[in-house]
């Protein structure tokens, strides 16, 4: 999809705001938190400092774009199934951070994940069930 | 007690599990209404300085403001906590730290 956006709006404004796609969350903006995390050609990518011009003919993928049509993401799935999701604000981030993670080592050891989503934060601390949840989707060939 | 219960001891998926995984799930921020109004605090630039005097007249006279508050219309303290029960909402007479909001307006966009 093509988006003609205003020069001054991040990329977190322009998906939330003019696209309606509020998956995305809008935590500190000062790229500290991660929760407005989005992939860009595949990698994490903090949308809160991202301005759209940089990103022209860019492939982004927001949480709305994790699931394969009505198929849910296996990583969706086992963190649907864990309870890795408690309030959810920072599960989106979660989930495409980790995408991206198993699609560059997809049978990670637990230091590698917990590396790889470090710079997501939790405030409800649920960090071992997500990190359970990975390796399940992991261990069912995410 | 050895009885099979179905729900009792077993681990069930969270009835908001999916909806939270899809990022369908709306938090505050999320929700737009119709007719929702926004607001937006004006803060202290100081960290510590006596208010003199407020005048939100131009900032009520812009087009699309439904309200202007100062501190004077929120004289009740609120704190719900005992270190808080001196805390109001909007300063009056003082502000005590560099954001220490001071007038609200609420506009349609």
């Amino acid at each position: 999809m093509a988006v003609i956006v205003p020069p001054y709006k991040t990329l977190l404004e322009v998906l939330r705001e003019d696209l309606g796609l509020t998956g995305t969350k809008h935590g500190c903006e000062l790229g500290e938190c991660s929760t407005c995390g989005v992939l860009v050609d595949g990698k994490p990518f903090l949308s809160c400092l991202a301005m759209p011009l940089d990103l022209e003919g860019r492939d982004i993928t927001t949480i709305e774009g994790m699931a394969d049509g009505s198929r849910p993401h296996p990583l969706q799935v086992a963190f649907a199934e864990l309870g890795a999701a408690q309030c959810g604000y920072c599960t989106p981030a979660m989930l495409l951070t980790a995408k991206a993670l198993l699609e560059r080592d997809p049978q990670p050891s637990r230091q590698a994940i917990m590396e790889a989503l470090s710079g997501v934060l939790c405030r409800c601390t649920g960090y071992v069930k997500i990190f359970e949840a990975v390796e399940l989707a992991a261990a069912r060939g995410a | 007690m050895t009885e099979e219960l179905a729900v009792v001891g077993k681990s069930l998926t969270k009835p908001d599990a999916f909806s939270k995984v899809s990022g369908q799930t709306k938090f505050a921020d999320d929700l737009a209404l119709p007719r929702m109004l926004y607001g937006r605090l004006l803060r202290s630039p100081h960290p510590h300085a006596q208010i003199l005097h407020v005048d939100v007249s131009r900032a009520r006279a812009m087009p699309g403001v439904h309200a202007v508050l100062t501190g004077d219309d929120l004289p009740i303290k609120f704190g719900i906590l005992p270190v808080s029960q001196d805390e109001e909402a909007l300063a009056r007479e003082r502000v005590r730290y560099v954001g220490d909001p001071i007038a609200a307006r609420s506009r349609s966009r």
